[in-house]
């Protein structure tokens, strides 16, 4: 009868999916992490930022493990997921910046102590010139000349047209131009 | 020299070097599905700059939150518990039997202003409430012409009549001067008193100042001892010292008015020691002051994301802590808006507040007088209020009956004597008609009603003058109301 049916730990029926997407995301994070860390840093000069966005992707991979119904789209995942993590902090670093009203340009500023040291003079006054672009110019270039990407991946990255991606990276190349012969 | 993509490709892929392959951090995964960035961001590097941005509007709807709480838990701090209204009897717990006969629990003796000429009393009639006979009947002095007001004290057998010049225009006698047939003359005040064993009311003219005409005068009540008389005259009230003339007066500063709404039968109700005047002020506005009070409130919204909108423009702000302060004043621009309309409703526009005014305190404005109650505009309210001679109750007629609130703490105590007119009996379709207080003993235990439950005429119901005693309605002898009564007053 109905009234006899016992309850059954439902829990018990359900397996621990955890177990593989950790497996699977330590994996990704020792091939992919280097990579990624350094886009991060090419993205915000700094190192620990670059390190904290990172960390958050590759959480955020896990946590919707589940929902990932392609595996090979995991590191197309984990670049967005950068690449918005970098913008997020990025503008926290602007704000923090013009709270403190520093003189110094944005590279000077936001570069670990080990990052100013490694990287030359040259480099970094082209880097600082680079954060001083736009979010979107500074991505366009970024993902153009470091990643070495192509238009239409660029495009999908930033989730605009084509047609968008080279008139931006068109004025991004100009204004950096000028800041470059601008500075002192 | 190389060209801007490659100083680009050199820069980054050497500021990409400097991450080296043996300097990644060990992966920190989440124990728990929502540990991740606590594991991550708290309390490593948990920047405090970055959350005081949002922690002041937070902070700010918090204690507008917590106003408005501590506004809500002060008001149904003094205005008590609600308690339900229900049949009278459970209110009035002393035994029926105990008790006089309902119409002996009222003064012995009322006067009404009748004989309609063009809608003037030409007369005024001393009834007896048990038996409604005629006990004396008074005409005004010449030249007056008609009585305007009547109000009676305490002892049943003092009364205080207005009267006033006045002549109606007959056919063929359009021309004749105007302070002959106007309501512009002053108006005059007589003491009626009747003797009960003569059976004789005689008229005395009391020594009041001739400055006040019918226009102006909407109305007066006799204190209880009968030695002031207390005078509405629409935005303030004024009280007269009979015996020596005196007058003190209270101006409200508002718009509106000061009176009760239909009375039929006292403008003001005093308190038994004759200390504290009640009345109803009703606000002034309506649409217009709404309509303003909206504009005002969208005004303030456009004003804050105008702000946001040129903050975000000139002045470097995260735009999550700009969108946090905007919901914030958005929020605080509507709790405000939303608790003035709720907890000062009495301001609201159209609003009648029924207010009680202490006439030994100092001041001269109506603005001091404590509200005891508050009818909302377009609510289901449009008669006349009492306040008991203990001070202890507002009486009045609702839709749900005649209804008694608590002047302690503006909740209704009961409802009783619920009398639906069945309008549709006479091919209306609506329009139901309250019963009206005319008189409240002390407590509200003894009232005098108007009430519809009479036979119905060819233009609406037959209206019965009655007690009201513990829900049961006694009428008073020959007190139906042919349309002669203009005035009553017990």
């Amino acid at each position: 009868m109905g009234s006899n049916r016992t309850r059954e730990p439902v829990q018990a029926d359900v397996p621990d999916r955890r177990g593989p997407a950790r497996e699977a995301v330590t994996g990704l994070y020792q091939a992919h992490a280097l990579g990624l860390i350094r886009l991060g840093v090419v993205m915000l000069g700094d190192r620990a930022a670059a390190e904290d966005v990172v960390q958050e992707a590759f959480c955020g991979l896990f946590l919707h493990w589940a929902r990932l119904t392609d595996p090979a789209k995991a590191l197309p995942y984990l670049r967005s997921a950068v690449l918005n993590g970098c913008r997020s902090a990025r503008r926290r670093q602007r704000s923090q910046h013009d709270r403190l009203a520093l003189a110094a340009g944005p590279w000077q500023t936001a570069e670990s102590a080990e990052t100013s040291v490694l990287v030359g003079e040259e480099h970094r006054q082209v880097l600082a010139a680079l954060h001083r672009l736009p979010p979107r110019q500074r991505e366009a270039l970024v993902l153009r000349f470091y990643l070495g990407l192509a238009e239409p991946e660029i495009a999908a990255f930033m989730g605009v047209s084509q047609g968008t991606v080279k008139s931006t990276t068109s004025r991004a190349l100009a204004a950096l131009g000028r800041l470059i012969r601008e500075a002192p | 020299m190389s060209t801007v993509e490659d100083r680009i490709r050199a820069a980054t892929q050497a500021a990409a070097d400097t991450v080296t392959p043996g300097s990644v951090p060990p992966l920190r995964l989440p124990e728990g599905r929502d540990g991740a960035r606590r594991q991550h961001r708290w309390p490593l590097r948990l920047d405090p700059r970055r959350w005081s941005g949002l922690l002041v509007p937070v902070a700010a709807a918090a204690a507008v939150a917590g106003v408005v709480a501590a506004s809500l838990a002060i008001s149904a701090t003094f205005r008590g518990t609600a308690r339900p209204a229900g049949p009278a009897g459970q209110s009035h717990p002393s035994p029926a039997q105990l008790r006089p006969a309902p119409l002996a629990q009222v003064p012995r003796y009322f006067a009404a202003l009748s004989d309609r000429i063009q809608e003037q009393a030409q007369v005024a009639v001393v009834y007896s409430t048990l038996t409604g006979q005629v006990l004396a009947t008074v005409t005004p002095p010449r030249p007056y012409q008609i009585f305007t007001w009547v109000s009676a004290a305490a002892d049943d057998r003092t009364f205080v009549l207005a009267a006033q010049r006045y002549w109606p225009i007959a056919s063929g006698q359009a021309g004749m001067p105007a302070e002959n047939r106007d309501t512009t003359t002053p108006t005059v005040f007589f003491r009626m008193t009747f003797d009960p064993a003569t059976h004789v009311a005689r008229l005395a003219r009391l020594a009041i100042p001739e400055t006040t005409s019918r226009t102006h005068l909407a109305g007066m009540t006799l204190s209880p001892d009968g030695t002031r008389l207390a005078l509405d005259l629409g935005q303030s009230i004024r009280v007269v010292t009979l015996a020596t003339g005196a007058v003190r007066s209270w101006t409200w500063p508002g718009g509106g008015w000061i009176g009760n709404s239909k009375p039929m039968g006292q403008i003001f109700s005093w308190t038994a020691d004759g200390t504290t005047l009640a009345f109803q002020q009703r606000n002034g506005g309506g649409e217009e002051l709404s309509l303003a009070f909206l504009a005002a409130v969208a005004g303030t919204l456009a004003a804050v994301v105008l702000t946001v909108m040129l903050a975000r423009r000139y002045v470097r702000v995260r735009r999550a802590h700009l969108l946090a302060w905007a919901i914030a004043a958005a929020a605080i621009t509507i709790v405000l808006a939303a608790h003035v309309l709720g907890a000062y409703r009495s301001l609201a526009p159209g609003a009648t507040n029924v207010r009680l005014l202490d006439t030994t305190a100092p001041g001269n404005s109506l603005a001091s007088a404590r509200i005891v109650h508050t009818f909302p505009n377009g609510g289901a309210f449009g008669t006349n209020t009492l306040l008991t001679p203990d001070g202890s109750r507002i009486v009045t007629a609702t839709p749900q009956g005649i209804t008694e609130f608590s002047t302690r703490t503006g909740q209704p105590i009961v409802s009783e004597d619920q009398f639906q007119f069945d309008w549709q009996r006479l091919g209306w379709a609506a329009g139901p008609p309250w019963q009206e207080v005319l008189w409240a003993g002390p407590g509200g235990h003894a009232l005098v009603v108007f009430d519809p439950r009479g036979k119905p005429g060819r233009y609406g119901p037959g209206w019965v003058l009655g007690v009201l005693t513990g829900n049961t309605f006694t009428p008073v002898p020959h007190g139906t109301n042919d349309g002669t009564f203009l005035q009553l007053t017990w």
